[in-house]
């Protein structure tokens, strides 16, 4: 067989090829190895090699990756890390072992900045479809209400109930298109929050009452739990809010077997609120669970239960309740039920 | 005597059809297709209230705000900003350039944009 050894210039040529960004530490963490693409990447050069890892202070954009992996040097996969307006990356650092022995530390910098860039498009495309979409929303909605005022001339209960129902399924339509725009916000990092002392329980009596006359439908039995002591008022955006209680619900709701059950309990713990939704619908397939609040996601089950959907509301949650500095998990078994728990700080 | 609006709204279908309504509620209305024309009329008109988008062909609604901003009389005549747009730094921004509400045409029914006006008009008088 046909075998080789790779010399020490090799190994350097070879990653010189490569686009990504190679730069290795001994224990030390003295620069040992720097490829062509790291220094690109950071406008220096390989007299660097033979340097501290602090030396990387002195150049203007190499200093973002100090400050992201620290003097430590902490283990890092794939983390984010904009350089530059335009330029973005995807960082890992791993310390590589001998046996037992750790032998060098390495760091991979990948250009994700056309990814970026194709995902950035992609955001603007849908928050600028869901402004065009608003305008024949509003003409459709208006022209509608004016018939069924009768201002066009009379029209037959026949005719009142469809005009009934089209004027329904444009608010419905009204509603996705809000919270495309939404999704597009988030994406962008441009949600705001605007906190102030609130009722949760107030929103979230608001939001029982939209899914009342479905859970009666369903033949739903609902219960809710509150704590003993009085909820204390807190700092939150209501409407964001009214969205999360809204998509979990929804969920809740939708996703369950006729006759099923949801449950909400609220706990008043030391400094927080926790709110649990339980239910005993379709449940999330094991496998599926890591990506349940990725955006447009919905689980495969979900998909053949209620085919449409857009796939926005646990994504949407998730970047509501964490810009509230809250926590959302949840607890599921596939064919058994799901319970959504998320927490707010007492502010 | 009939209190009297001024539309600002490029859109045909939208402006005929808030003509139509606020006509039979009452009101004496003028339309304008562009910001340039809205000062134009506002000031031929003199209305109660302005009704005002803010995409328009040529200068936006923004700069229609900004502009009646500078005359002594207009800058007295309630805006209403009744828009596609409806995120929080462009609400905002209506609101910074003096507009009374900002409010997104999608959200709304007729009816209740005539309330909006109703309510507003009514504030004015005091």
């Amino acid at each position: 067989m046909f075998q080789f050894k790779l010399q020490n210039e090799d190994f350097e040529l070879i990653l010189d090829s490569i686009s990504d960004g190679v730069l290795i530490l001994d224990n030390s963490k003295k620069i040992i190895f720097v490829n062509k693409g790291f220094c690109e990447i950071f406008s220096l050069d390989k007299e660097i090699i033979g340097q501290k890892f602090e030396k990387l202070l002195d150049f203007e954009q190499a200093k973002k990756l100090f400050f992201l992996l620290g003097s430590e040097l902490k283990e890092t996969e794939r983390k984010e890390l904009q350089v530059k307006d335009d330029l973005f990356l995807e960082v890992s650092c791993k310390t590589i072992k001998k046996g037992e022995e750790p032998l060098a530390i390495l760091i991979l910098v990948h250009d994700i900045s056309k990814a970026k860039m194709v995902d950035k498009l992609k955001t603007q495309f849908v928050s600028v479809s869901a402004h065009q979409l608003r305008t024949p929303l509003s003409g459709m909605k208006w022209s509608i209400e004016y018939l069924l005022k009768g201002k066009a001339g009379s029209i037959s209960t026949k005719q009142q109930q469809l005009l009934e129902k089209v004027f329904q399924l444009i608010n419905e339509m009204t509603i996705i298109v809000h919270q495309l725009l939404q999704v597009a916000r988030a994406e962008e990092g441009k949600i705001s929050l605007n906190l102030k002392k609130s009722d949760l329980l107030e929103i979230l009596y608001s939001a029982i009452s939209l899914y009342e006359a479905e859970m009666k439908r369903k033949k739903i039995k609902f219960q809710i739990q509150l704590p003993k002591e009085k909820l204390p008022k807190i700092r939150l955006d209501p409407e964001y809010m009214g969205l999360v209680f809204q998509a979990l619900l929804d969920n809740a709701i939708k996703y369950n077997r006729e006759g099923g059950e949801v449950e909400i309990a609220l706990f008043l713990e030391k400094k927080e609120i926790k709110v649990a939704i339980r239910d005993t619908g379709i449940g999330i397939p094991e496998k599926e669970k890591p990506l349940i609040f990725s955006r447009f996601y919905r689980a495969t089950n979900a998909q053949k239960m209620v085919p449409s959907g857009s796939g926005t509301g646990l994504f949407l949650s998730k970047v509501i309740i964490e810009g509230h500095q809250g926590k959302i998990w949840f607890e599921s078994e596939e064919g058994k039920g799901t319970t959504f728990y998320f927490t707010l700080p007492i502010l | 005597m009939k209190k009297k609006i001024l539309i600002v709204e490029d859109e045909p279908i939208l402006s005929d059809l808030l003509f139509q309504f606020l006509n039979e509620e009452g009101f004496e209305v003028k339309m304008a297709q562009t910001a340039e024309e809205g000062i134009k009329r506002a000031k031929e008109f003199f209305p109660d209230l302005i009704l005002l988008d803010i995409l328009l062909p040529g200068k936006s609604g923004y700069e229609f705000l900004l502009e009646i901003k500078k005359d002594e009389k207009l800058s007295l005549v309630p805006v209403i900003v009744l828009s596609n747009l409806g995120q929080e730094e462009e609400i905002q921004k209506s609101l910074s350039l003096g507009a009374k509400e900002h409010l997104i045409k999608a959200n709304l029914t007729l009816e209740e944009i005539v309330k909006k006006i109703k309510e507003i008009i009514d504030q004015e008088k005091f």
